[in-house]
């Protein structure tokens, strides 16, 4: 199956684990440091701004601050590149934020169309005939970890197929990958560890999502 | 003659092969001097493989890139004249690097370091910031290109290639470009630097009785002290007695790098002119082909100039898109085309056995 | 109105407000318990000092109890409904500066390989970007084909890059380098 007529919706998300001030990253603070469009801080749906939380939603980002962690989530492929340049932004502003990991996740949401399609995708992943001692077995969520990276870095990368609800169809699966940067045995976290990580990594993360759905459909024969 | 195999030459051959990529992706010249001795000038990619072009050469036909590439030479650092120049100098690994920063070289590095910080990775800097940290990795001194200036020395009855340019008036007026540069450091957007193209790098090669002029961007200029005025005018290693067979033409063939004076004092009469076309801006015009070809009936290019526009293929919903909302979109393409001239520098009389490669071909037979 | 509920964080986290995965009005959400929390005895309302009372923003006030916040904390909003089902992506540089805008070359980002280039007009560019044109910029343009809320739509969007201003910590860096460098590098 051509990948392209498979995957309907991808999304980002961006994880930043470390120690934040949830208070500090509001929208008219991006706008005055030129990271957003002055308009778009005009526009910013805000739900909460607390030293605990804050939360708010451009058009085509949300922002979830908490003291340990700093997510970021998108939907619209078009402006992947500008939430990496968005987080960019913000950390290169807060130098002095300690952050000790980076999760680059996409979940590709997938239409497999039929019912057969559907369940022979769960049967090849994991064959129900192993549960046969269940009454109409099915596999609702599958997760593979890459426990040593491939690529030597610290970290980890981490595979995970569920139903999806979002697709056209009734027959939509999520793959989400996880590619999970941790800090080297002697680097803190301080000097912009991560940021070079998330520079370095981001495009490579983005087309290596690709190349998985696609060995993963072609190992599964669909 | 088309080549349909590459080889690597005897050693009493002397090669000069230019590698073109019709524009926009760049020229390379890969050199041999003589018992496998090579340098290189400049790189250029492959833009679907990312691929070195003058590495993908010399590998392909069995040279020990390792070993045997003496000296690499960055003319420049235009986009089109660096690509890839940090990969090759990485596998060249007992080369020489050449090139010519401003006087003062302490300025000229922290131009460099500022540029890295516009996080953007396509500047051309970055390949020379590249370069600058293998050179500094491995201890070997980088040798600086100036007039007159012999920066590869094989022996005394060998090849040797010096630097034409870029001259002592073109260095000092470097030094306060760089340093209007350095205080115009911007927020955002790029410090864009004036006319690499004038500080670039001619070199003569010699090899024998014969010698070669490569003549990179270098342009002519009102000053007589820069350019090819001031080549001409006040080179020392250039001898009227010993004229050049080879001449690699200027910045595409632009009338910006002809000088009459070139063809009449420097070169021989039946001098073979090679040259790369830049399409993008239609270099060379058809009014510059004429010109050449009234001083040599051995004009070659690497690719024809007038490829048509056209589009790359997409899915068809997306080519549709673009139709309706962009349709001044075009491709520009690349086709790698390459001129190889051989020339047995032993024999006094030999003369130059020019090869084309794929779109390469004989402009005026 | 009934008696209100004693609100605690666990009976928060027990009702499945997104369940029906409609956008969560907080105000509404909450305003009950609210309501229902300013006529319980203030004790109950004491909090922790280091919580802070904030307007959250100009259409709405959000107060915030230590309870609530942590209710926020387990409640997973909705994504957002926008999504794109096919794109094609270039990340382009400005060559020209023309009458209308300006000409840039373009890297594709989907599938790499030859650059292309093209002609952009200023009506394309936002109010916001304007100042951001000048030869050399970078920008996105992004052409595809967007689910809006379930209906279809050809968008083709163009956004300049930003990033962040060099700081003077930044410069420093870079003249530290150099000086390492200039150290280092040996010349002939």
């Amino acid at each position: 199956m051509d990948i392209k007529s498979f995957v309907e919706i991808k999304t980002l998300h961006l994880t930043f684990v470390g120690n934040f001030n949830p208070a500090i990253v509001q929208p008219f603070w991006l706008a005055q440091k030129g990271l957003i469009r002055e308009s778009e801080a005009q526009e910013v749906k805000v739900e909460v701004i607390h030293n605990e939380f804050t939360r708010f939603s451009l058009d085509w980002v949300r922002i979830e601050v908490r003291q340990d962690r700093f997510d970021v989530h998108c939907s619209q492929e078009p402006y992947f590149d500008i939430v990496r340049d968005l987080c960019f932004g913000i950390f290169n502003y807060l130098k002095e934020t300690p952050i000790k990991a980076l999760g680059i996740n996409h979940i590709w949401h997938c239409d497999l169309k039929t019912a057969d399609k559907y369940y022979e995708f769960g049967n090849s992943l994991s064959p129900l005939k192993n549960f046969d001692f269940l009454n109409d077995a099915r596999m609702i969520l599958l997760e593979i970890i890459e426990l040593k990276r491939s690529d030597g870095k610290p970290g980890a990368y981490r595979i995970r197929i569920e139903p999806s609800d979002k697709v056209s169809s009734l027959f939509g699966v999520a793959i989400n990958v996880n590619d999970h940067f941790g800090l080297e045995p002697n680097e803190s976290g301080q000097n912009g560890e991560m940021l070079k990580i998330l520079k370095n990594n981001f495009d490579a993360s983005g087309k290596r999502v690709e190349e998985v759905v696609n060995l993963l459909l072609a190992n599964l024969g669909i | 003659m088309v080549i349909e195999q590459f080889d690597l030459p005897l050693n009493n051959i002397v090669e000069i092969t230019l590698i073109g990529t019709a524009g926009g992706y760049g020229e390379s010249i890969v050199i041999h001097l003589g018992d496998q001795n090579w340098a290189v000038v400049d790189s250029c990619k492959d833009p679907h493989t990312g691929l070195s072009l003058p590495l993908d050469y010399l590998n392909s036909i069995g040279v020990d890139v390792a070993n045997q590439v003496k000296l690499i030479v960055c003319t420049h650092w235009h986009n089109d004249h660096i690509k890839g120049i940090a990969n090759l100098f990485a596998e060249c690994k007992q080369s020489d690097f050449c090139f010519a920063p401003s006087t003062d070289v302490d300025k000229f590095l922290l131009f460099v370091q500022l540029e890295q910080l516009k996080k953007s990775d396509s500047q051309s800097t970055t390949e020379f910031a590249k370069c600058l940290e293998i050179a500094e990795t491995r201890g070997k001194p980088i040798i600086r290109a100036m007039q007159d200036r012999t920066i590869l020395n094989l022996g005394d009855d060998s090849s040797k290639i010096y630097s034409l340019s870029p001259s002592d008036a073109t260095l000092k007026a470097y030094d306060i470009e760089i340093s209007s540069l350095i205080d115009k450091v911007s927020s955002m957007g790029r410090i864009i630097s004036e006319g690499p193209n004038s500080k670039s790098v001619a070199l003569l090669l010699t090899f024998g009785k014969h010698s070669a002029i490569l003549g990179a961007d270098l342009e002519i200029s009102d000053n007589k002290f820069e350019g090819w005025i001031n080549i001409l005018d006040n080179s020392k290693v250039i001898s009227p007695n010993n004229k050049a067979s080879f001449f690699k033409i200027p910045h595409h063939g632009s009338s910006n790098g002809y000088e009459i004076r070139v063809w009449e004092e420097l070169l021989t009469d039946t001098a073979i002119g090679k040259l790369t076309p830049y399409n993008k801006s239609k270099l060379p015009r058809d009014e510059m082909i004429a010109v050449y070809s009234n001083h040599t009936k051995h004009l070659y290019a690497t690719s024809s100039s007038t490829s048509g526009p056209k589009s790359k293929k997409r899915d068809r919903s997306i080519e549709k898109a673009i139709k309706d909302a962009r349709p001044s979109l075009q491709e520009l393409r690349f086709s790698k085309g390459i001129i190889r001239s051989r020339i047995d520098y032993t024999i006094d009389e030999a003369d130059w056995l020019v090869d084309t490669y794929g779109p390469a071909y004989h402009v005026n037979p | 109105m009934t008696e209100p509920t004693m609100v605690t964080s666990n009976s928060i986290q027990n009702r499945r407000i997104t369940e029906s995965r409609k956008l969560l009005d907080i105000d509404k959400a909450f305003a009950f318990y609210i309501h229902g929390l300013k006529d319980q005895n203030e004790d109950l309302l004491k909090l922790p000092k280091h919580n802070q009372w904030i307007e959250a923003d100009s259409k709405g006030k959000i107060i915030l109890t230590e309870d609530r916040l942590n209710a926020i904390n387990e409640i997973s909003l909705p994504e957002h409904p926008n999504y794109y089902t096919l794109t094609q992506r270039w990340l382009g540089t400005i060559t020209e500066i023309t009458q209308d805008g300006f000409n840039a070359k373009l890297e594709d980002l989907n599938a790499g390989g030859t650059n292309e280039y093209a002609e952009f007009f200023s009506t394309e560019v936002s109010k916001d970007d304007k100042p951001l044109v000048s030869i050399g910029a970078v920008f996105y343009w992004s052409l595809g084909y967007a689910n809006d809320k379930g209906s279809v739509k050809k968008e083709s969007i163009i956004r300049f890059q930003r990033l962040p201003q060099w700081s003077s910590e930044d410069i420093d860096s870079a003249v530290d380098k150099a000086r390492a460098q200039s150290k280092a590098l040996k010349w002939l």
